[in-house]
Order: structure tokens, then sequence, then C-alpha cells
């Protein structure tokens, strides 16, 4: 379970995070929409703890993370399997390779890495192009690339900001769907982060939204206002 | 949540990744190595200097002799008298004497290359040299008296104490020493400065892998070992550049001075071999590493 519990963050002259409070119980698939600036990214910032919170709370599975040192940082992001609007593939390495060392990052013997990448690639449909580097692939590819990427190290949580953003129309609800497989077949809690309000309706998934750091409505799956 | 992990890395990827940015930056690579190598040979260069220096200054101190020159025309009973007043000084252990025949025979012998000259002098009949005793004492603390009282003798010409050359070549030795550190330093801080950059260059050319290492949770020590790597190849190649020149330096001058200087003993390169090989290795790692380790500290944030 995530919990933000009046989460405050703030920037220089800007509050991006105004005493937020929000629960994600396992296993949930989750939309955070919300106009440009209104906080989204610092959501994930924070809880990558890429950003330190001004005061607040946020726990993940009973631990308060905001009580981590700084040691224990590259082992949260662990748990945690990223997908960016901007792809952050490793330019140098082929599809396989950027899964591949998500997996040698963390240690995994040559062996599980061998077994498990390819099986990886084509849950993601893109097996076909596992020895092409990032600039041949399209930006649909790349990001299925990516979601291959975010589940390797076999993470609880999967957390994706704009991840159709660089990605065309059509490919978009395809990521999408992938991402509910993850959420479904997997058993990961996911959170997306889009301002594509016609994706967000198709999917029919539960939905908060977020305006000058706070939560302006939370609307479960399904339909019916929560509050 | 814990640290634990799978952690059976596979120490061939760091090697491989240092390896990569050592050539991607190759001028750099090269200018570190040329300066830290420098900086090593002539830290052999001065070691080996001093070692010869200190086997031969150690040799002039033990011989507690003194050479005492008579005036030129005495006759040889007056020269002989000399003598038994020299045996009855205090301090004295022992005395020589070396007649102006001898010591030119021996001239003859050390300078062989130069026999014409000798052979002028000899036909001429006349040796530009004095009748000599060689003064071995006991003491070196009452060497200055002696050498007085050696003085006060009627008829004697001159008195020489190797003490004093060896004296004398203290003190150059030190003279030496004071710019060989302050030459060596210079060089040194050069070298850490051309690594640093190096190494930065290096950690500039990754940046944007070392974010996306982070984001999938690598560790600091992940991220870095390439960079540490690439600090110690730096090292082991200056070093092992570093003593096969002086090596090469060493055995030609050896063979150029060997000749020249029949008085002083040379030691062999043999004696160095392990000193230099090892501790050239350890200061050429350790600058290495210690400078990747400031430089990437420097260069990377959290
Ligand atoms: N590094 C930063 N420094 C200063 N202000 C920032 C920084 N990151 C975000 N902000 C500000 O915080 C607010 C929230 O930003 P963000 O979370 O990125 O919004 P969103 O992702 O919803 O568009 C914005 O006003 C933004 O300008
Ligand atoms: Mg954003």
């Amino acid at each position: 379970m995530i919990e933000f519990q009046n989460v405050r963050k703030e920037y220089a002259d800007v509050t991006a995070l105004n005493e937020i409070s929000f629960t994600i119980p396992d296993g949930e698939f989750v939309f955070i929409v919300g106009k440009s600036g209104a906080g989204k990214t610092t959501v994930t910032r924070v809880l990558l703890m890429e950003e330190k919170v001004n005061s607040g709370h946020i726990i993940i599975n009973g631990d308060d993370i905001t009580a981590y040192p700084d040691r224990l940082i590259p082992y949260h992001r662990r748990r945690i399997g990223m997908v960016f609007q901007d792809f952050r593939l490793f330019p140098d390495k082929t599809a396989y390779e950027n899964v591949a060392f998500a997996m040698r990052v963390i240690g995994t013997p040559a062996k599980e890495i061998k077994q498990r990448v390819p099986m990886l690639l084509r849950m993601m449909q893109i097996e076909n192009k596992a020895d092409h580097f990032p600039e041949q692939l399209s930006g649909g590819e790349r990001q299925r690339v990516a979601l291959a990427r975010a589940v390797a190290n076999n993470p609880d949580i999967i957390v994706a900001d704009e991840p159709t953003g660089n990605v065309d129309p059509e490919m978009s609800l395809i990521i999408m769907n992938l991402l509910k497989r993850i959420n479904t077949v997997l058993g990961k809690t996911v959170i997306v982060v889009t301002h594509e309000k016609g994706l967000v309706d198709t999917m029919g998934q539960r939905v908060i939204t977020i305006s000058e750091g706070k939560v302006l409505s939370d609307v479960p799956a399904g339909g019916a206002e929560d509050d | 949540m814990t640290e634990s992990g799978k952690k059976r890395y596979n120490p061939f990827y760091f090697v491989q990744e240092a390896f990569k940015g050592f050539v991607r930056h190759g001028i750099m690579s090269a200018g570190s190595i040329i300066v830290l190598t420098s900086c090593l040979v002539l830290l052999g260069a001065f070691a080996a200097l001093i070692e010869n220096l200190n086997l031969n200054l150690g040799n002039l101190g033990m011989m507690k002799e003194i050479a005492v020159f008579v005036d030129y025309d005495l006759p040889e009973d007056k020269v002989t008298e000399i003598g038994e007043e020299i045996k009855k000084l205090d301090n004295v252990s022992g005395v020589t004497f070396i007649s102006k025949k001898q010591a030119l025979e021996e001239m003859k012998e050390t300078y062989s290359d130069y026999e014409e000259l000798f052979n002028d002098i000899e036909a001429n009949g006349d040796n530009p040299l004095a009748d000599s005793f060689i003064v071995s004492y006991r003491d070196n603390d009452k060497v200055l008296s002696l050498e007085s009282a050696l003085h006060s003798i009627p008829g004697v010409l001159k008195v020489n104490n190797r003490l004093d050359y060896a004296v004398k070549a203290e003190n150059f030795k030190n003279g030496m020493s004071l710019v060989f550190v302050w030459f060596f330093l210079l060089l040194l801080v050069v070298a850490v400065f051309v690594i640093s950059n190096t190494i930065r260059l290096a950690v500039e050319g990754r940046r944007e892998e070392i974010d996306i290492m982070r984001y999938i949770g690598a560790t600091n020590s992940f991220i870095t070992a390439p960079f540490i790597v690439e600090g110690s190849m730096i090292g082991i190649i200056s070093a092992v550049a570093a003593f096969f020149l002086d090596a090469f330096l060493y055995r030609f001058a050896i063979s150029k001075l060997s000749s020249d200087l029949k008085m002083f003993e040379l030691l062999p390169f043999s004696h160095f071999r392990w000193l230099f090989l090892f501790s050239f290795i350890g200061i050429g790692v350790m600058s290495g590493v210690l400078t990747s380790l400031f430089s990437i500290r420097k260069n990377l944030r959290n």
C-alpha cells in the first residue's frame, strides 16, 4: 500500500505539493491527472526519493520512506519500475541489453537474465526488435522496451509519467493496455500520470485529479465520485 | 526494506566500461599516463641517486683516513722523520707512506686512457706529485685536533681529511633532495590535475547513462566502480612504463659512469628492482584511484 499523508513539497518559490493525501492499495491501477504544473510529476519524484519532502509522510508497505537515509535510495528504487515520457533508454544498448542491464545493475546472475529478458520482451510484444538500438525504434516500440525494463526486476509498483506523451495515438492505447496487463497479469500496483482524457475515460479505472498540489477529486473505477 | 540483493556483480563489466572510457578520451588518458610516468621516473632516478650517494658516503666515512702531503723537495730522511712524528700523535692507528713515484703509478692506472700524458711527464723526469702519508685514525670525533696537530708538523704541505668530502657530499645530497622533492610534488600535482580532468570527462560523457542507472536502482559503488578501475588502469600503466624507463635509464647511466668514475661504487639495477616495481605500482594506483574518487565525488551528485 502507498500512502501520501499531508505531503508538502516546495521549490524555491512554488508550492508543488500542498499537504496532499491519498492512498493506493496494493494491486490497484490508478490514473493521476491534472493540468500542467498541477504537481503530478512531483508526486512521482518524491515517491522515487528524487526529491525530499518538506513535511508529511509517504508510507510504503508500512515503511515511512521520508525517514530513509540516502544510502537506501537505490534499494528503494528497485521496488518501483519507472516509465518516462522520454523513455530514458540507454542509447548505446540494444532493446535486449537495455532490459538485461537493469537486471545486471542489481546483481542478477547471467543465467537468470538470459532466461528472463526474452520472456519480458515477448510480453511487451517487442521481441522481434530485441537487437535494435533505441534510435532504430519508433516511440511506441521504445516505450514497450521501457515497460519490459520497468518490470524486469519484479518491482511491486510501476510508475509511468506521461508514458504516451511521445507515442502515436493508436500506439498509446496499446501502451495503456500493456500497463493494464502488468497490473492484472503480474499483479503490480500501477500508477499512470497522464493528461490524455480520452484514454483515461476508455480505461475506466480509478482517477485522482490533482490541482495546485492538492487532490481535487478521486473517482474510483467504475465512475461515481468518492468522498 | 533491506539492502539485500543478489549481489553477484561481474567484475569484467567494470573493466570493460573502464576500458571504453579510457579509449573514448584517449588523448586525456595518454596525457595522464605521460605525466604520472614522468613523476614516477623522476622519483626512481632520485631514489637511485640518493642510494648510490649514501653508499659512497658510507665508504668515505668508514675509511677514517687522512691524506698528509709533504713539501715537494724534502730529502728522504726528513720525510721519514715526519712519518715517525705522525705515528706518535694521539688517535693515530696507522701510517702508510706513498712516494710520489707510487702515486704517479696509481694515477696512471686509474686514468689509463691518458697514458700518453703520463709518459710525457715521466720522460721529462719531473713528477708533479708530492710524497704523502695515509694516516688512519680511530675516532672521528677527535679528527679536528688530529688535523691541526698534523698541520703543525714542519714540512707538511697539505692535510686532506676525507670527512670533509663526506660533509660536502652530504650537503650536496641535501640540496639535491630539496630540489627533487619540490619537482616531484609539482609533477604529482600536475598528474592529479590531469587525471581528475580525464575522469571528469569520462563522467560527463556518461552523465545521461548514470542518471538512468540511478532510476533503475544502481548503487553509488556500482556507478563509480568503472571510473575507479579507469583511474587504477592509468596508475598501473604509468607504473609499469616508469619501471621499464628507469631500468633502461639506470643501466644506461651506469654504463656511461662506471668507466669515468672509477672511485665510486655503483649499485646494480637489481638492487632497486622490487622496490621500484612495488612502490611505483603503489603510488600509481593510489594516485589514480584517489584522484578518481575525488573527481567523481565532485562531478556526480546524488
Ligand atoms: N525543479 C524545480 N524547481 C522549481 N520549480 C519546480 C521544479 N519542478 C517543478 N517545479 C514547479 O512545481 C510545480 C509542479 O510541477 P510538476 O510536478 O512538474 O507539474 P506537472 O507534472 O503536473 O505538470 C510547477 O509549478 C513547476 O513549475
Ligand atoms: Mg509532469
